[in-house]
């Protein structure tokens, strides 16, 4: 009996489920919050005030802020008590595959070869990126803590050490804003091919097609699941 | 005293027989202009309500002798039959019109008994030639001159160092005399509001000339705002709006103490109130635990140290449109007290000659507290919050607001339980190199190469994918991930 693989006009309308509500909820908050705290946060960088609303805008911005707090919560606890959210920590979790997917992923673009790299659920830059907002969001929430409540702050650290918190608040808030501008911009809006946008976030769902484009080893491991599934369904009905 | 002689012959004569006596003008057929008649006496240059200038007309400086001469005038009620006779003319101002052919000269020279009476001079019971003496029987002597400085010693004395007693050098013309402010026959006691020199309405006496653009042109004087500005300003408002008799009037500044109005010096004499070297005792009149501050802090020191470059009141809070702080008008209002302050402390040259750091302004305007203040978020620290207002001293100082000892009570009083920590480190932070902090700025290049590098691998990653879809495999649309 050969092994069971979906048609290839199928590959178009079955879907799986990339991202499942409980991260949809999260990108979401994600994106509010930290466009709230961009555009509220900008200006004071910029030296420019909000005119005439400046303490609304440090109101909305310490509720942005706290949001993304909250939702920082969230995660953690998502990865440490759920199941999915325990096995999507660990596929995105950097592994020495990752080297040889990059290698692949440049030569691939090159044109030196036509095989393009196994990846897994998450690309190397996927979980580059994923890392990034880990890394940019504890630095963001301690340094900004520090400043909602730097009476408090002044109490433990100098005034000059203060200025340094400032000063790597308002730095890591430029990173993160262009790694966005720059990175995730264009790979779910720009890109050729997905322009004008993934839909991804939006229901979590993803076609086979792109599956088993981008994400050859995920698809191989949905295609395993799905055979065990029928095979035991075969056995059932025997 | 020729102004004291009484009349000898107080002749009853009506109008008409005056003028029969002397001659009807309308007879010659010229009304105006001519040599004889009541047009002659008349004419344009003789100016019998001309009053002498050179004094004033204040009851009370009147040498004590006189008084009884006065008193006597007054009871023996002599003078009521003279002034009856110069009402005879100047009692009908459609008689004097028709004489002069000038209604604007007419009114001037019609003199209405019963407000008359009402005056300071009148109610004593003065007579017209005791102050136009020598004015003598129809048709009148040639011009002569009221001598207010007759009577009134001291204020002639004390015009004769006022601007307004200084004929103009090359001009000749003379400033104010006794009638400019005073009025002719409408004198009043300073105190009684229907005063020309009342306190409630003295700008208005004042505004005559002094918003006069050509008269003050000619005098040297460019600003003719002053009064107007004045009435905007809180001492201005204080007067007509509060009608506060405690408010300063234009005299209060610009007249000596103690002799008022009638020793008003320009503001470069060194005898003006209002002369730097006197602004500030001026002002201390009224604001004295202000004063006392200044002299306790930095300026005020400086100042009675003789040093140039130290503010007066002036410097900060404008002259005659001074606002209250909280008005955004006022220059020391939060919104723009730091340009005032800057305007000394980041001037070129200032801050190295005293030894203070560059960029006060600039290092404020970039702070969370500047940058909240040009929001229009009022309830920020300006330079007042911190450096305090009158009393400023340098942060060496123990005494001073911003010495380290008082931040936390300093920034604490806006920012309740601020740590100590405030006290460590700089507040006017210009930039890291500037400060001399190595870790600041190995933090700043650290995320200058870090963004740096991020954004190489944004565009090399745009740029390799960009690659394979248009020369690798143009055919195929999309990258490797989605």
């Amino acid at each position: 009996m050969p092994e069971w693989e979906p048609y290839e006009h199928d590959l178009d309308h079955i879907t799986v489920t990339r991202f499942t509500r409980h991260e949809q909820i999260q990108h979401m908050i994600l994106i509010v919050s930290f466009a709230l705290l961009i555009v509220t946060g900008l200006p004071v960088l910029l030296r420019t005030g909000v005119s005439g609303v400046f303490s609304l805008r440090t109101w909305v911005h310490h509720l942005a802020g706290a949001t993304l707090i909250v939702l920082a919560v969230y995660h953690t606890f998502w990865i440490l008590l759920t199941e999915e959210g325990r096995r999507d920590f660990g596929s995105v979790l950097p592994r020495v595959q990752d080297l040889r997917d990059l290698v692949q992923f440049v030569k691939y673009h090159i044109g030196t070869t036509d095989e393009p790299p196994q990846v897994d659920k998450f690309d190397p830059f996927e979980k580059f990126e994923y890392f990034a907002v880990v890394w940019g969001s504890i630095i963001m929430i301690v340094t900004g803590l520090m400043m909602w409540f730097f009476e408090i702050t002044l109490r433990v650290f100098p005034k000059w050490a203060y200025d340094l918190v400032l000063l790597i608040h308002g730095y890591e808030a430029v990173l993160a804003l262009l790694a966005v501008i720059l990175g995730h911009l264009y790979n779910v809006h720009l890109k050729p091919g997905v322009f004008p946008m993934s839909r991804v976030w939006l229901d979590g769902k993803m076609t086979l097609r792109k599956l088993k484009e981008h994400h050859p080893r995920e698809y191989e491991r949905w295609l395993k699941a799905q055979r065990i599934q029928r095979a035991e369904g075969v056995e059932r009905t025997s | 005293m020729g102004i004291f002689r009484v009349p000898v012959q107080p002749l009853e004569r009506t109008m008409m027989t005056e003028l029969f006596l002397r001659g009807f003008p309308w007879r010659s057929g010229r009304v105006s202009g001519q040599t004889s008649g009541c047009a002659g006496t008349h004419d344009a240059d003789a100016r019998p309500d001309r009053i002498d200038r050179g004094s004033t007309a204040r009851c009370n400086s009147v040498p004590l002798p006189l008084w009884g001469l006065v008193l006597g005038l007054a009871l023996a009620g002599a003078p009521s039959a003279e002034a009856q006779t110069c009402l005879t003319c100047h009692g009908s101002a459609d008689f004097l019109r028709s004489v002069t052919g000038d209604s604007a000269r007419a009114a001037r020279l019609t003199v209405d008994p019963e407000e008359f009476r009402s005056t300071v001079h009148g109610a004593m019971g003065f007579s017209c030639e005791l102050c136009h003496a020598g004015i003598g029987d129809f048709p009148h002597a040639a011009s002569p001159r009221v001598a207010c400085g007759g009577c009134h010693h001291r204020e002639k004395e004390q015009l004769g160092h006022s601007v307004h007693g200084q004929p103009h050098a090359l001009t000749g013309e003379e400033p104010a005399a006794c009638i400019d402010c005073h009025s002719d026959h409408h004198i009043r006691r300073p105190s009684d509001p229907q005063s020309t020199v009342y306190r409630l309405t003295v700008f208005e006496t004042c505004a005559v000339c002094h918003e006069d653009a050509d008269k003050m042109r000619r005098f040297g004087q460019e600003n003719v705002h002053t009064v107007a500005s004045y009435l905007n300003s809180v001492h201005g408002r204080g007067l007509i709006a509060k009608g506060l008799t405690v408010a300063p009037i234009c005299t209060d500044c610009h007249g000596k103490r103690g002799t008022g109005a009638h020793e008003i010096q320009i503001v470069p004499d060194s005898g003006s109130p209002m002369h730097r070297e006197h602004v500030v005792e001026t002002c201390g009149r009224c604001h004295a635990g202000i004063m006392a501050q200044y002299d306790r802090g930095l300026h005020g020191e400086q100042f009675r140290a003789g040093n140039l470059d130290s503010p007066t009141c002036i410097s900060c809070h404008a002259e005659h449109g001074i606002q209250a702080v909280a008005n955004p008008a006022s220059g020391v209002n939060p919104l723009h007290i730091s340009r005032t302050c800057t305007a000394c402390h980041d001037r070129e040259g200032f801050n190295t000659k005293y030894g203070i750091r560059a960029a006060r302004g600039n290092t404020f305007a970039r702070s969370f507290h500047g940058i909240a203040l040009g929001s229009g978020q009022l309830t920020v620290a300006n330079c007042e919050s911190c450096h305090g207002a009158h009393e400023i001293l340098p942060s060496s100082d123990p005494r001073s607001m911003i010495h380290a000892s008082n931040l936390v009570a300093t920034c604490g009083s806006c920012h309740p339980g601020i740590g100590k920590g405030v006290a460590q480190g700089r507040i006017h932070v210009a930039s890291f190199e500037e400060e001399q902090s190595l870790v600041g700025a190995a933090v700043r290049w650290f995320y200058i190469i870090v963004i740096g590098v991020t954004v190489v691998y944004a565009f090399g990653l745009i740029a390799l994918d960009q690659y394979r879809y248009r020369v690798v495999d143009p055919r195929r649309g999309g990258g490797s991930h989605a």
